[in-house]
C-alpha cells in the first residue's frame, strides 16, 4: 500500500511538472508574440513570376457550402491560366455532385474529381487528387471555408523560400454570434494563431500545417509518400514529415480565411475526439523519428515533443485526479505539495483548453476585440467536456496502435444555409 | 439559516466573475466576427488606385468646371476644380485639389489634402504634400515632404533629400533622389540615378569553378563560396553566408544568418536572410531579396529584370547605394535611405 | 500638419516592454500582497474557526471542542475541532443510487453536453466516496479538523500564488502600475473571501449532513474552482485595457 501511495504521488508530482513546463511553454510564445521580436511573412514579397497553383477542396455531402467556396475561388486575382480548382466529391449522398457539375460546366478551370469508390476520407481523397493535379503548389481549403480574393497569392509566394516545404494561414470563425460555443471557439482560435502559431514562426520552432487554409509543394508531397490514411489528423502527420525531412512549415498571420465553427456540443465533441485521436497517432508515429532526425534542431525537437503529446495531457491530468481521489480515500492528502500544485496547476490550464487564460486575454487584445474578452470565465464550464473527449481520442489512440484498427472518417457537420450556386 | 445564508453567499460569489460574460453573451456587444477584407489583393499602388476610384464615384455627378465645391469623398471636402494650376510659392492649401491638366506648385508650399491631376505634376523645393495622384509624370523638387503618398500612372523623379512618406508608386520610372528617405517604392524601375543605363557591371568569370551540381547546407560560422564559382543548386545556410566576388548562381539562396555578397556576383534566384544582406556593387539578382533584419545594396546592382515584378523587402531598414535598379517593389519596414 | 500614422493590419501589432519595469512592477505587487495575506492569515483563520465554533458549539458547558494551531508558513492557521457527521446507511446508499441514476438519466434530457459532463463528474466523486462509505464506513480517514487544516493550507498556498500568476499575466499589459497593483488587490481579496464563505459552508455541511460529501466538496468545489475569480477580474481588466488602446491606436508598436 506505501508503494501504491508513493508511485501515485510521483506520479502527481510528474503531472504537475508537465502542467508548468506547458504554462512556461505558453507565458513563453504570449510574450513572445506581445512584446517579442517579431518575424514577418512573405505575403510583401510581389513577385510576377507565379507557381501553377492547385486548389483542393474536399467534400462529403457539401451541398450547403460548396458553391460560396467557389464562387469565391473564381474571383481571386491569381491568374486563372495558372490555377485548377479541384473540388473532392467523396462519396456524397446529396446535391454536392451536381452543384460541382454545373460550375465545371460554366468554367473549366473547376475539375472536380468524384469518388464513389475506395476508401473514404479526408487523406485518401487528397492523395487521390494530388496524383493526378498538374500545380506546382498544392492548397487545401476545407468546403465551408470563405477565401478572400488575394489569398492564393499570399499563399504561394511562401514557396519562394527554398526551404519551406508547407504553409499554414489564419482561420477565423465567421459565425463568431451564434452560440456560446461558437464565441468560446472564436477565441480558442485567436489564441491558438495570434499567439501560439505566430510565436512559434517566430520563435523558429513547429507551426503547424492545419490542413485548411495551407498550402504544400505538390511533388514533394508525392515523393514523401502523400498522407498517411490511417491517421485522422494528417495536418499534423504532414507537418512532422517535412520537418523531419528537413523542410519548413511556415505561418502566415497576414493570410486570413473565415471558417464555420462547429455550432452544436455533439458536433464540437466529435471533432476533439477526431483530433485527439489523429494527433495522438501522430504521437506515436513520429515520436522517435523527431528526436533523431538530424535536421532538427534542438530546440525544435522540444517543441515539436511538446506539440506532440498536448493531447495526451488531458489524459495524463484524468488519470491524476483519479489518482487524487485514491490518494483522499487512503488519506493522504496530508502532503500539501503533491495534491494541490496539481489541482492548482491543472485549474490553471484548464481555462484555456491546453492555453492558459492569460494566452488567450492577450490574443483577444492584439486582435483588437474588447467585450469579447469577458467570456474567458465561461470556458470553465467546457474543462471537463475537453477533457473527457480528448482523453477518449486519446485512448481510441491508443488502441488503434496497439491493435492496428482501421479508421473511418468522419466530417465535421455543416449548418450554413443552402446557396443557389452560378447562373 | 445559517447554511442557507453562507450558500447563498457561496453561490454569489461562485457567480459573480461569470456575470460580465454572462452580460456579453446575452447582449453581446462585441460578438462580430474579426473583419477580414475579403476583396484584399495586395497592391502596390493601392493608394492611388483607391484615390482614383473614390473620386470617380463622387464626382460622376459634379460639374468639374466649376470652382470650389463641398463634395462628399472619404467624409465632406471642399475641392477645387481647375483645368491646370498653378501655387505661388510659400502658399498653404488646405483643400483638395482637382486639376484636370498639369498642375505645378513654387517652393515651400504646404498641401494639406489629396491632389489629383489628370496631367503632369512639378512640385516644388521644400514643398509638403499629403498625398499625389497623377496621371502623367510626376516630379518632386528637392527637400519635398511627402506625409502619406504619391501615385502616377507615369514616372516618378524625386529630388534630393526628399522625406517620401508611406509610398511611392508609379508604372513607369520611379528615380530617387540621394538622401531621400522612403517606406515603399513601386517601379519599373525603381532607380537611385539620374541618368538611364544599366548600372550593372559584368563580373570577370576566366577563372570559374564549377564546383558540381550539389546543395548543401553547412554549421560553419561562415559558409564562404570561393570567388568566380559557378553553382547551379540552392544553397541554405545555417549560420553567415559570404558570396565572394564573381560568382554565377543559379539557385535561391537562404541564409539564417548574415549574407554579404561581393562585386560583381550573378544570382539568378531569390535571396532569404534571417539577419542583414549587404550586396556589394555591380551585382545582379535576378530574384526576390528578403530579410528579417536590413538590407544594404551598393551602387551599379540591379533587382528583377525588364518585364517582371521582383521585391526587395525587409523588416527593418534598407539603403540604397546610387546607380541601383531594382524592377518592382521596394519595402523597408521600418525605414529606407538612398544614399 | 503632424506626420500622419497609417496603421498596419493586426497581424503586424505588437508592445513595446521593458525588463526594468517588470521587475519594478513584480518586486511592488507580489511582495506587498504576500506581506498582506501571511499577516492576516492567521486573524482570519482564527476568525472564521472561531465562528464555525460559536456555530457547532453544544450548550454542554464542559464541552472539548476548540481551536487547533497549526504552524504555517511564518504563522499559524487555526482550524476548529468539531464532530462532523458520518453517513447512515440509507443516505449512503441514496447518494450512491442517486448518483447512478443521475449519470444514466442526464445525457438524455438534453442539458448541454458541457454541463451534464460536469454534473456526471460530480456525481462520479460522489459515487466513490458513496462506495467508499459502504465498504469501508470505519476507515474514513479524515476529521473535521484535518479536513478543515487541509483545505485552508491549500487556501493559503493559493493566496500566496495569486499575485504572483496576475503579475506574470498582467505584466506585459501597457497600464499603469497602479491600476494593476489594486486590480490584484481586489482578486486577493476576493479570493481570501471566496476562500473563507467555502471553508464554513464545507465545515457546515460536513457537520449537519455528513463526511459523505468532503470529496466532492475538496475535488468539485475546492481549489479547483480558485481560479474562477483570477480569471474574471483579469478578464475584465484586460476587456478595459483593450477598450483603451482600441481609443488610441498609437500604443502599439509594429513588427516591423
Amino acid at each position: 500500500m506505501e508503494l501504491v501511495v508513493l508511485i501515485l504521488k510521483i506520479y502527481l508530482s510528474l503531472t504537475a511538472l508537465v502542467m508548468v513546463v506547458y504554462f512556461i511553454r505558453h507565458f513563453t510564445f504570449t510574450l513572445n508574440r506581445l512584446v517579442g521580436r517579431q518575424r514577418i511573412y512573405y505575403q510583401d514579397i510581389l513577385d510576377s513570376e507565379l507557381p501553377s497553383v492547385s486548389v483542393f477542396i474536399p467534400m462529403h455531402n457539401e451541398e450547403k457550402v460548396a458553391a460560396d467556396i467557389l464562387d469565391l475561388l473564381i474571383s481571386s486575382d491569381y491568374p486563372q491560366d495558372k490555377l485548377e480548382i479541384i473540388p473532392i466529391n467523396d462519396h456524397s449522398s446529396d446535391k454536392t455532385k451536381t452543384i460541382l457539375n454545373r460550375y465545371s460546366r460554366k468554367f473549366p478551370l473547376i475539375k472536380p474529381l468524384h469518388r464513389s469508390k475506395g476508401s473514404r476520407g479526408k487523406p485518401a481523397g487528397l492523395n487521390e487528387a494530388i496524383q493526378n493535379a498538374v500545380g506546382e503548389i498544392a492548397i487545401v481549403f476545407d468546403a465551408d471555408y470563405l477565401p478572400p480574393k488575394g489569398i492564393l497569392r499570399d499563399m504561394v509566394v511562401a514557396f519562394k523560400d527554398p526551404e519551406v516545404g508547407a504553409m499554414m494561414g489564419r482561420v477565423i470563425p465567421k459565425n463568431t454570434p451564434k452560440n456560446l460555443l461558437t464565441r468560446l471557439l472564436d477565441l480558442e482560435r485567436s489564441s491558438g494563431y495570434q499567439i501560439d502559431q505566430q510565436a512559434r514562426y517566430n520563435l523558429r520552432l513547429i507551426p503547424q500545417y492545419g490542413g485548411t487554409v495551407g498550402a504544400f509543394r505538390r511533388e514533394l508531397f508525392l515523393t514523401l509518400g502523400g498522407f498517411d490514411e490511417d491517421i485522422l489528423a494528417e495536418d499534423t502527420e504532414l507537418t512532422y514529415k517535412l520537418f523531419v525531412k528537413g523542410w519548413k512549415v511556415i505561418y502566415a498571420s497576414r493570410v486570413e480565411c473565415y471558417e464555420e465553427a462547429p455550432e452544436e456540443w455533439p458536433v464540437r465533441a466529435r471533432q476533439i475526439k477526431r483530433w485527439s485521436r489523429g494527433h495522438s497517432q501522430v504521437m506515436f508515429k513520429y515520436f522517435w523519428p523527431l528526436l533523431t532526425s538530424s535536421h532538427i534542431s534542438a530546440l525544435e525537437k522540444i517543441d515539436g515533443a511538446l506539440l506532440l503529446f498536448i493531447y495526451s495531457v488531458p489524459f495524463l491530468i484524468s488519470l491524476g485526479i483519479f489518482a487524487s481521489l485514491i490518494l483522499f480515500f487512503l488519506g493522504e492528502m496530508q502532503l500539501i505539495e503533491s495534491l494541490l500544485l496539481f489541482l492548482f496547476v491543472v485549474a490553471y490550464n484548464t481555462f484555456g483548453n491546453f492555453a492558459p487564460f492569460n494566452q488567450l486575454g492577450i490574443a483577444t487584445l492584439i486582435d483588437g476585440s474588447t467585450h469579447r474578452i469577458r467570456l474567458i470565465p465561461l470556458i470553465f464550464f467546457v474543462f471537463v467536456f475537453n477533457l473527457w473527449y480528448t482523453t477518449l481520442g486519446f485512448i481510441n489512440a491508443a488502441l488503434d496502435v496497439l491493435f492496428k484498427r482501421e479508421i473511418l472518417w468522419q466530417k465535421t457537420d455543416r449548418f450554413r444555409a443552402v446557396s443557389g450556386g452560378p447562373g | 439559516m445559517i447554511m442557507l445564508l453562507f450558500f447563498s453567499l457561496f453561490l454569489l460569489m461562485f457567480l459573480l466573475p461569470f456575470l460580465p460574460g454572462i452580460r456579453e453573451l446575452v447582449q453581446p456587444q462585441d460578438s462580430s466576427p474579426l473583419h477580414i477584407n475579403m476583396n484584399y489583393s495586395k497592391d502596390p499602388r493601392y493608394f492611388g488606385k483607391s484615390f482614383r476610384s473614390i473620386l470617380d464615384k463622387r464626382l460622376a455627378t459634379v460639374d468639374l468646371q466649376s470652382d470650389m465645391q463641398t463634395v462628399k469623398l472619404s467624409k465632406k471636402e471642399a475641392v477645387l476644380f481647375s483645368a491646370n494650376l498653378t501655387v505661388p510659392e510659400d502658399s498653404r492649401i488646405n483643400y483638395v485639389l482637382y486639376v484636370t491638366d498639369n498642375f505645378v506648385s513654387r517652393e515651400r508650399c504646404i498641401f494639406e489634402k489629396e491632389i489629383y491631376t489628370g496631367g503632369k505634376a512639378t512640385v516644388g523645393d521644400e514643398c509638403e504634400i499629403r498625398a499625389l495622384a497623377a496621371d502623367a509624370r510626376v516630379s518632386l523638387g528637392n527637400k519635398t515632404n511627402v506625409i502619406r503618398w504619391v501615385d502616377s500612372e507615369e514616372d516618378i523623379t524625386t529630388g534630393d533629400e526628399c522625406d517620401l512618406g508611406w509610398s511611392i508608386s508609379c508604372q513607369k520610372k520611379l528615380r530617387i533622389g540621394s538622401g531621400s528617405k522612403f517606406r515603399r517604392l513601386f517601379g519599373m524601375p525603381v532607380l537611385t540615378c539620374k541618368q538611364d543605363g544599366d548600372g550593372y557591371l559584368p563580373g570577370h568569370y576566366t577563372d570559374i569553378q564549377d564546383i558540381g551540381d550539389t546543395a548543401f547546407k553547412t554549421d560553419s560560422e561562415w559558409l564562404i563560396v570561393p570567388p568566380s564559382t559557378k553553382l547551379n543548386k540552392v544553397i541554405i545556410a545555417t549560420q553567415n553566408l559570404l558570396i565572394k566576388y564573381g560568382c554565377i548562381l543559379k539557385g535561391d539562396i537562404k541564409t539564417y544568418g548574415n549574407l554579404i555578397v561581393e562585386e560583381g556576383v550573378r544570382i539568378t534566384g531569390n535571396v532569404f536572410a534571417e539577419k542583414d544582406v549587404a550586396i556589394a556593387a555591380g551585382t545582379r539578382i535576378l530574384g526576390n531579396i528578403f530579410s528579417q533584419g536590413t538590407i544594404t545594396i551598393a551602387s551599379q546592382t540591379k533587382i528583377g529584370r525588364s518585364g517582371m515584378i521582383k521585391s526587395a523587402v525587409s523588416r527593418k531598414e534598407i539603403v540604397l547605394g546610387r546607380g541601383v535598379s531594382i524592377f518592382g517593389y521596394v519595402l523597408a519596414g521600418k525605414k529606407g535611405r538612398a544614399s | 500638419m503632424k506626420k500622419s500614422q497609417i496603421y498596419l493590419h493586426r497581424s503586424h501589432r505588437k508592445l513595446s516592454f521593458s525588463w526594468r519595469k517588470l521587475l519594478y512592477e513584480s518586486m511592488i505587487s507580489v511582495p506587498v500582497c504576500w506581506i498582506l495575506t501571511l499577516l492576516s492569515l492567521h486573524h482570519l483563520t482564527r476568525a472564521a474557526s472561531h465562528y464555525l465554533l460559536r456555530l457547532n458549539m453544544p450548550l454542554d458547558i464542559n464541552s472539548q471542542f476548540h481551536l487547533v494551531e497549526t504552524p504555517l508558513l511564518f504563522g499559524h492557521i487555526h482550524t476548529p475541532e468539531l464532530l462532523g457527521k458520518y453517513p447512515t446507511p440509507l443516505l449512503t446508499y441514496a447518494v450512491f443510487v442517486f448518483s447512478i441514476l443521475t449519470i444514466a438519466v442526464i445525457p438524455k434530457t438534453g442539458i448541454p453536453k458541457p454541463i451534464s459532463i460536469w454534473l456526471s463528474f460530480v456525481c462520479l466523486v460522489n459515487m466513490a466516496s458513496a462506495l467508499f462509505s459502504i465498504f469501508l464506513p470505519d476507515l474514513f480517514p479524515y476529521t473535521i479538523q484535518a479536513f478543515c487544516e487541509i483545505f485552508l493550507k491549500t487556501e493559503a498556498a493559493i493566496w500566496l500564488f495569486i499575485p504572483v500568476i496576475m503579475s506574470f499575466s498582467f505584466l506585459p499589459l501597457p497600464s499603469s502600475l497602479v491600476s494593476k497593483f489594486l486590480t490584484i488587490l481586489f482578486t486577493l481579496i476576493y479570493a481570501i473571501t471566496f476562500g473563507l464563505v467555502r471553508y464554513i459552508l464545507f465545515v457546515l455541511v460536513l457537520t449537519n449532513f455528513s463526511y459523505l460529501f468532503m470529496a466532492v466538496l475538496f475535488f468539485c468545489f475546492g481549489p479547483f474552482i480558485d481560479f474562477i475569480p483570477i480569471v474574471g477580474v483579469y478578464s475584465v481588466y484586460v476587456s478595459y485595457v483593450s477598450g483603451k488602446i482600441n481609443r488610441d491606436l498609437r500604443v502599439w508598436n509594429w513588427s516591423y
